[in-house]
């Protein structure tokens, strides 16, 4: 058994591979900043091994409120014996120069000095491509997050926990076709009947209704009881009936969210890419459109669901989707050739076409600061004004605590220790360097604040 | 901090939720885990290392955190391991504490010390009131609940809002009739290896041939596969375990410094972070009829 078992079955041995080969560099005030040493700590468990760490040239004395490990280099090292990290330090000063062209994520920690700041966004601004910039800082009762994207980041899956099946019940090809029409309810025994998969009762009862205008859920009893008495107690039967209302609507549903997805893309039309996966994903999505034009379908994504059904009918069934599905990946791999890239990854065609209904993507803001938003107190003061009608009182006074804080006038908690909020945000910020990295799950868009003694939290786009 | 407190499950929110109250400077911490560490532990539980595979996880853990205390200075901190079942502590065992927090793995042993806790508030006409600090994990999402015996919900209170039990495939369906590898792999474990310990090499054998006798396709059947489905095993990640054992310390922290209006706390937490991150707190009110809690 694996080490990784236990986050392999979050993201895979594709999401493990990302991770293996993501750089992330720090910025912070303090090389033992507690919420830094926190951060790294899940990183490294989660497989990532190489770091960049540009700090202060400040003296400080040692954080108190922290967890370093007793031996710190070395049992670092230890947390991971199947990757070997590297770290790298480097003053601030070095910002201005230094190429952030094979970093994955940059994670600003704790720190708003005025004039980092200004080092960092002017090498940003003046950088055709940037990694995304994750600002993270606790002061207690707060905790925030903000994520500052200079390309789009794409989501290859968002891995979600319950899924609509898409099986084109309503739009079958030939092969479903011909199947169904090989099946003659009439003559077939009821204990047969009760082995048909729901997907071949609809689009049966589909076809031979077409005359009746009522939805298919409100005349498929008309349909299909006459061939079965004890119908209703089936559990396929049962699946059918449940199935019944999403048929006409799924197929459809999925068609305008991706073309929806892909709107929003035309105005990116780039070449030049800092994120190497995010210009595949963008070539898929040229292919994908494409593909949508001639065939008016998306791709058929590969998995097909279990459903009550007899063994056999079920394996003829779904080897008639599997087809399909490795038809259409074929068809796309075929379109990314005509676009130029002969020698593209076949898996990461297959693993879009699976993905097809759950892919999505995170826009970065146009007319940006100059500085990351949470810290522009004219962008939290813009966002206030313009949501003072729909947002809750409590929403309202968290965000002007953080707005206060923007402000620099913000009156932090000091009675109680911190260290909770601390290991808190440590978490959730290595989840979202791990989200972006392996381009699974979706991460935060784009701001995240929580106070940890009122329990608000709030999730707003500045 | 001048407290007692016991952390159940030394696991991957437990290792979290240790670390914090040491760097809090809890000044007597007790941990109970009867388990023993595995390789794949390793990923989140970071007290432990590859040497000490088969160790004790309560024991390791602090081991390590009395000689991390010692070398800051932090002397006046006690840590007592118990390597035991939860289930035979005594009562009086509980009452010595001034907080319980969990990271358990089980539906089981919550409830078990849930009704030791109440129980001992009733008994003792609230003069032993010992808050409950519950965390759970689950992939990239978990809970946090804070029972405050006679105050707040109580763990039985909420019981009816867990999920069903993992939905089990009918047994003719996985005997006569399997579809998928999941079918197969239930069989093997359930029916062909019922009763025996079961062995990975062993379980991916049988399920092999069992899934090429019906013509079901083996290319995802792996060692990994068929002990996720057979163990029902949980995706975890220190990353969730981190976020949810900061809300539980957070918790008895503002308890500490008395933060909170227990009439209107939310006592309640649910956090996912698959899509952004929300954490979404609300006050979950006592069950009227809750055998454990009612009339106290």
């Amino acid at each position: 058994m694996d080490r990784f078992d236990r986050q392999l079955r979050l993201w895979g041995g594709f999401g493990h591979e990302l991770l293996t080969n993501g750089q992330i560099c720090f910025i912070v005030e303090r090389r033992d900043d507690p919420l830094l040493l926190e951060v790294q700590r899940h990183l490294l468990l989660a497989g990532i091994s190489s770091y960049l760490v540009l700090h202060s040239d400040k003296q400080h004395t040692p954080a108190k409120d922290a967890f370093a490990f007793i031996d710190e280099n070395q049992e670092l090292q230890a947390l991971n014996p199947e990757i070997k990290p590297q770290w790298n330090f480097l003053p601030w000063s070095r910002i201005q120069t230094q190429s952030f062209k094979d970093i994955s994520v940059i994670v600003l920690i704790n720190c708003r000095d005025a004039h980092m700041l200004q080092e960092l966004s002017i090498r940003r601004e003046h950088s055709i491509n940037f990694p995304p910039v994750l600002v993270a800082a606790v002061n207690y009762p707060l905790a925030y997050m903000y994520l500052w994207l200079k390309e789009i980041h794409f989501v290859v899956t968002t891995n979600p926990e319950y899924v609509v099946p898409d099986l084109r019940i309503n739009e079958p090809w030939d092969e479903v076709l011909q199947y169904t029409e090989s099946l003659d309810f009439g003559k077939l025994r009821e204990e047969e009947l009760a082995e048909i998969p729901y997907p071949l009762i609809l689009s049966s009862a589909l076809r031979a209704t077409s005359q009746d205008e009522r939805p298919l859920h409100q005349k498929l009893d008309d349909f299909y009881l006459k061939y079965s008495q004890q119908a209703l107690n089936d559990s396929n039967y049962r699946q059918a009936k449940r199935y019944a209302r999403q048929v006409s609507r799924s197929s459809e549903l999925g068609r305008q969210r991706v073309k929806q997805l892909l709107n929003r893309l035309q105005i990116y039309q780039r070449s030049n890419w800092h994120d190497s996966f995010n210009g595949k994903f963008m070539t898929l999505c040229q292919a994908l459109g494409q593909f949508l034009d001639q065939y008016h379908q998306l791709p058929l994504p590969s998995e097909f669901p279990d459903m009550e059904a007899g063994t056999q009918i079920y394996n003829d069934l779904k080897m008639i989707y599997q087809k399909k599905a490795r038809e259409d990946c074929e068809t796309m791999e075929a379109i990314v050739a005509r676009l130029g890239f002969p020698d593209f990854p076949r898996m990461l065609v297959k693993k879009f076409c699976d993905n097809i209904n759950y892919w999505t993507l995170l826009e970065p803001i146009v007319n940006e600061s100059s500085v990351p938003g949470i810290y522009s107190s004219t962008e939290l003061t813009r966002y206030l004004n313009e949501q003072e009608v729909t947002i809750s009182t409590h929403e309202k006074k968290l965000l002007e605590n953080l707005l206060s804080l923007a402000e620099d006038s913000y009156d932090s908690h000091t009675l109680v220790s911190s260290f909770p909020a601390t290991a808190f945000l440590g978490g959730a910020v290595a989840q979202e360097v791990v989200k972006l990295v392996t381009h699974q799950y979706v991460p935060i868009d784009n701001t995240f604040v929580y106070d940890l003694i009122s329990d608000e939290s709030s999730t707003i786009k500045l | 901090m001048d407290l007692k407190v016991l952390v159940l499950g030394a696991g991957g929110l437990g290792c979290e939720l240790v670390k914090n109250l040491a760097v809090l400077k809890v000044r007597e911490i007790h941990v109970v885990d009867l388990d023993t560490i595995e390789l794949t532990n390793l990923n989140r539980q970071f007290l432990f290392k590859d040497e000490d595979i088969g160790r004790y996880k309560a024991n390791t853990a602090v081991d390590y955190l009395s000689r991390w205390c010692q070398l800051k200075g932090f002397r006046s901190i006690k840590l007592v391991a118990h390597c035991q079942d939860l289930f035979t502590l005594q009562p009086d065992f509980y009452k010595y504490f001034d907080f319980v927090i969990s990271g358990l793995d089980a539906v089981g042993p919550r409830r078990f010390v849930n009704r030791t806790l109440v129980q001992l508030t009733r008994d003792s006409n609230f003069q032993i009131c010992v808050p409950f600090i519950d965390g759970g994990t689950e992939g990239l999402n978990g809970h946090v609940k804070t029972i405050v015996p006679g105050v707040t919900a109580c763990w039985e209170c909420s019981i009816d809002t867990l999920p069903q039990q993992q939905t089990q495939h009918p047994l003719c369906t996985i005997a006569n009739n399997p579809r998928n590898l999941e079918h197969v792999v239930e069989y093997v474990a359930t029916v062909q290896l019922a009763g025996e310990e079961l062995e990975p090499g062993v379980l991916l054998k049988l399920c092999y041939e069992r899934a090429t006798q019906f013509g079901i396709s083996t290319d995802k059947l792996t060692e990994s596969y068929a002990w996720g489905v057979a163990k029902h095993i949980v995706p975890s990640v220190s990353s969730t375990n981190a976020v949810v054992a900061g809300l539980c310390c957070n918790e008895l922290v503002k308890i500490y410094n008395d933060c909170v209006d227990f009439d209107r706390l939310k006592n309640f937490k649910t956090i996912s972070a698959t899509n952004g991150l929300y954490i979404n707190s609300f006050q979950f009110d006592r069950l009227e009829d809750c055998p454990v809690c009612s009339g106290l």
